[in-house]
């Protein structure tokens, strides 16, 4: 068990300096564009073989501009290209061949030369204009919108480059960059939004091929491809919303990669040895919110009662089956800005009983609410901490809500009757900014949190442009915020996919994309 | 005849107006849609937006009246998830939708038909007793289960057919198993109670003093006034087999309307539901039609209207 949520995960602490959000006026190096990987040509020749990708959920676009979510963006991606991407969570060029912060809120994109969309037009620097003010003008339909709402403007400067206008300084907008798939202007204009979301053409190494609506897209090899030609020439990804099927078509070999595989059947599974499960520590972190704006969590002698009260390696061995890594705060090791320092809160029941004595804690019952159904053992979760916390004294009331109804009560409309609640974020830009300013700054949700101080450093740490300095302010902030212990911290998830032998030079990724560019497969 | 088709069809309008108020309360008093759509990263002031632009925020009856006209249109609305008309989003999944529940509707007869009448005619004998342990068990085993179970078998150990999604008719038979199973059951024990009520009739005495064999006095005589509650029971079923099919497309990953309207629902997405259940709500009243004048074919005594 250990090892199922041990050293496999591939996200080592931000190590050196990144190139990550370079500094202002820094082109990125041309060291970085060099190691952006190339499948290798020569051996491998024409692109070959088939490879079934099978998520949980279904399609509902393959415009990625509009949707958000990687069940549109695993397929989305292989069509199109984004400006920038990223590579073992660090930003790397792709369709902007450099970038530069010109002042704290203009982004100077380089547009490279030389590529063509699938239909043989060039994309042009008009094409990347024409991309994000559909993404971010008043009035868009895009679900990017929350995070792209901050463009004021994106301006064409001349045949190679294009300036993005912030309204406010954002250091972490650069990777939002990586989720936007550039569009080719005129055939989504003579196409039109709906016919465009069911047959994309775009500029990526695969070519739309059909789309069965709740069944399979299919996508077939881009020969032109401007990075090369990919090595495997078709992929199929498919909707399987059981796990339980999932599994019985990755064994049978009907699909070569399966998401969201269940970690107690690890063995099982890979008794036949043609299948493998690799797990790998997600971008994903739970957390419990602790209502600190009344009674008894209140008291920050409450709140970091309950952390030391609950076994959360314990929880993560026995009723996660090991499908998670302990955090020591609101995100773990693969998001930038985390800091190593912190000393967690240990499993301590006696100081947790000592803490509520001190606090004059009453043995009052809190409310527990959370959902069911979403997360791995969510529900088992829940009874877990609620029985952990019994043994020091707090009696809990646990409800398991629907989802939906969980999200508008709690959440966003933060419905005081709430002591405790589970909640967790998919950091998908791999940015502290993200979690934290969307769950803790009390302008965005400030969830049953409000500390002018922590709102402070949060927006200056978002506007500083230099990598260095901005890692410093967020370790700061982040000592300070888990020593306020507003959330009783968990774990990030560790995501099970079940891997064919068959497919070679691939790994899942932490931030749950499916990419197959670089991958191959043997018959 | 055609006067009673006409009174059925204007009740059919009535039910379909029924459908409709009920589906809106049903799909808007359960939760917001705009919160639904907004996302799990969305802030109150996103869902505010998404108010102002889906019109939520006029009161129910308004939004009713609103959307009532355009029904009346024919219009559906857009899919809120999708972005694409309702109605078409909704069509193009009845193909798989129809295949599954005739399939299915296959099984069940294929099972039901001969397990029920002789276990009634050679009633407490071996065929009547398996036909008991047969309906006990495909009751009493939720679809979930048995579906699952047919994958790792069928599929997975002995490798006969593929576990999941549509295609050829290979792809058909283990979740027409599974819906069909269920379904035989039901109809298994009724054809078998139908049966022994014809079976203690006079008439079946007349007929057999007449000097018919026993073949005869079954098929032509008992089976044939046993028709009448199979007939309706099979139309029920087969709307049934049609909307019940949920689990069975989620679990075997077929793309019909069922595993849509789920997608619908939890959505909140009004008018890809109301597509759905119109759509739902109107094949259950063909088949009730049907099933009401085939009656008159199959019982002389039965006058219509």
């Amino acid at each position: 068990l250990v090892a199922a949520c041990g050293s496999p995960a591939p996200t080592a602490p931000p190590a050196a300096p990144t190139t990550a959000p370079p500094a202002a006026a820094t082109t990125a190096p041309p060291a970085t564009s060099a190691t952006l990987a190339r499948p290798a040509q020569s051996a491998a020749g024409a692109p070959k073989g088939q490879v079934v990708v099978a998520q949980g959920g279904q399609i509902i676009s393959l415009d990625a501009t509009m949707e958000t979510g990687m069940l549109t963006f695993n397929p989305a991606s292989h069509v199109f290209d984004t400006l920038l991407t990223r590579e073992e969570m660090e930003l790397k060029p792709l369709l902007a061949s450099a970038w530069k912060f010109v002042d704290d809120r203009t982004i100077r994109l380089t547009i490279r030369d030389g590529v063509k969309f699938h239909n043989g037009d060039p994309l042009s620097v008009n094409d990347v204009k024409f991309t994000m003010d559909r993404v971010s003008a008043d009035g868009t339909k895009s679900r990017h919108f929350t995070y792209t709402k901050i463009i004021n403007e994106t301006k064409v400067i001349d045949d190679h480059t294009v300036d993005i206008v912030l309204k406010q300084p954002d250091a972490s907008f650069l990777g939002r960059l990586t989720l936007i798939p550039i569009l080719p202007q005129k055939v989504v204009q003579q196409a039109g939004d709906e016919a465009f979301a069911e047959r994309p053409i775009g500029s990526g190494p695969y070519k739309f091929v059909e789309w069965l609506k709740g069944q399979r897209v299919v996508v077939e090899a881009n020969p032109d491809y401007w990075r090369g030609a990919p090595k495997i020439k078709t992929i199929v990804f498919r909707t399987i919303a059981e796990d339980n099927t999932r599994m019985a078509e990755l064994r049978t070999g009907g699909v070569d990669i399966a998401v969201n595989m269940p970690p107690a059947l690890r063995k099982d599974i890979e008794s036949s040895g043609k299948v493998s499960i690799v797990p790998v520590r997600s971008l994903r972190t739970l957390f419990i919110l602790l209502n600190s704006l009344k009674p008894p969590f209140q008291d920050v002698r409450v709140r970091k009662a309950v952390n030391h009260a609950v076994d959360v390696k314990l929880i993560c061995e026995t009723v996660i089956d090991g499908a998670c890594e302990p955090v020591t705060g609101p995100f773990g090791p693969g998001v930038f800005g985390y800091n190593a320092n912190i000393q967690p809160y240990d499993y301590n029941p006696n100081q947790a009983k000592k803490l509520l004595q001190e606090a004059g804690f009453a043995g009052a019952k809190v409310e527990f609410y959370g959902f069911a159904g979403r997360l791995l053992k969510d529900r088992e979760l829940m009874e877990a901490i609620a029985g952990q916390l019994e043994q020091v004294g707090i009696k809990v009331n646990l409800h398991v809500m629907e989802f939906q109804g969980f999200f508008d009560n709690f959440v966003l409309k933060k419905n005081m009757d709430m002591d405790m609640g589970l909640w967790s974020n998919a950091n998908n830009t791999a940015d502290a900014d993200y979690n934290l300013t969307l769950n803790v700054h009390s302008k965005q949700r400030g969830i049953y949190w409000n500390d002018p101080a922590i709102d402070a450093a949060i927006d200056q740490a978002r506007t500083t442009t230099d990598p260095e300095q901005r890692r410093a302010q967020y370790q700061d902030l982040l000592s300070r915020f888990v020593d306020a212990a507003p959330w009783l911290f968990l774990y990030d998830q560790v995501d099970m996919y079940g891997v064919s032998k068959r497919v070679q030079s691939w790994k899942p990724r932490p931030d749950e994309w499916i990419y197959l560019y670089q991958a191959a497969v043997t018959e | 005849v055609q006067r009673y088709i006409v009174e059925r069809l204007v009740h059919g309008l009535l039910v379909l107006v029924g459908v409709s108020i009920v589906t809106f309360c049903l799909v808007r008093l359960t939760g917001d849609p705009a919160v639904a759509l907004a996302g799990p990263d969305a802030t109150a002031a996103d869902v505010a937006r998404l108010h102002a632009e889906m019109g939520l925020d006029e009161p129910l009856w308004i939004q009713y009246l609103r959307y009532a006209d355009l029904l009346v249109h024919g219009d559906f609305g857009r899919s809120q998830l999708f972005r694409q008309p309702a109605l078409p989003l909704v069509l193009e999944r009845l193909p798989a939708t129809l295949e599954l529940a005739a399939a299915a509707l296959v099984v069940t007869l294929a099972i039901s038909l001969p397990l029920g009448v002789l276990s009634a005619v050679r009633r407490g004998g071996w065929i009547d007793r398996v036909g008991t342990v047969f309906v006990f068990a495909a009751q009493s085993m939720p679809v979930f289960w048995s579906s699952i179970m047919l994958i790792l078998v069928v599929a997975l150990w002995w490798g006969l057919l593929p576990a999941s999604g549509r295609g050829g008719p290979q792809y058909v038979v283990l979740p027409a198993l599974a819906l069909g199973f269920h379904s035989a059951a039901q109809q298994t024990r009724l054809l078998r109670s139908a049966m022994l009520d014809t079976l203690s009739n006079d008439y079946l005495r007349t007929a057999r003093a007449k000097g018919l064999t026993e073949r005869v006095v079954i098929v032509r005589h008992a089976f044939r006034n046993a028709l009448v509650p199979l007939v309706t029971a099979t139309g029920l079923q087969f709307a049934l087999l049609m909307g019940g099919a949920v689990i069975t497309e989620t679990v075997f990953a077929w793309p019909g309307m069922g595993s849509l309207a789920v997608q619908a629902i939890s959505n909140r997405d009004l008018p890809l539901v109301m597509a759905a259940t119109a759509l739902f709500a109107i094949v259950i009243l063909f088949v009730n039609l049907l099933v009401d004048l085939s009656y008159a074919a199959i019982d002389p005594r039965v006058r219509l209207g």
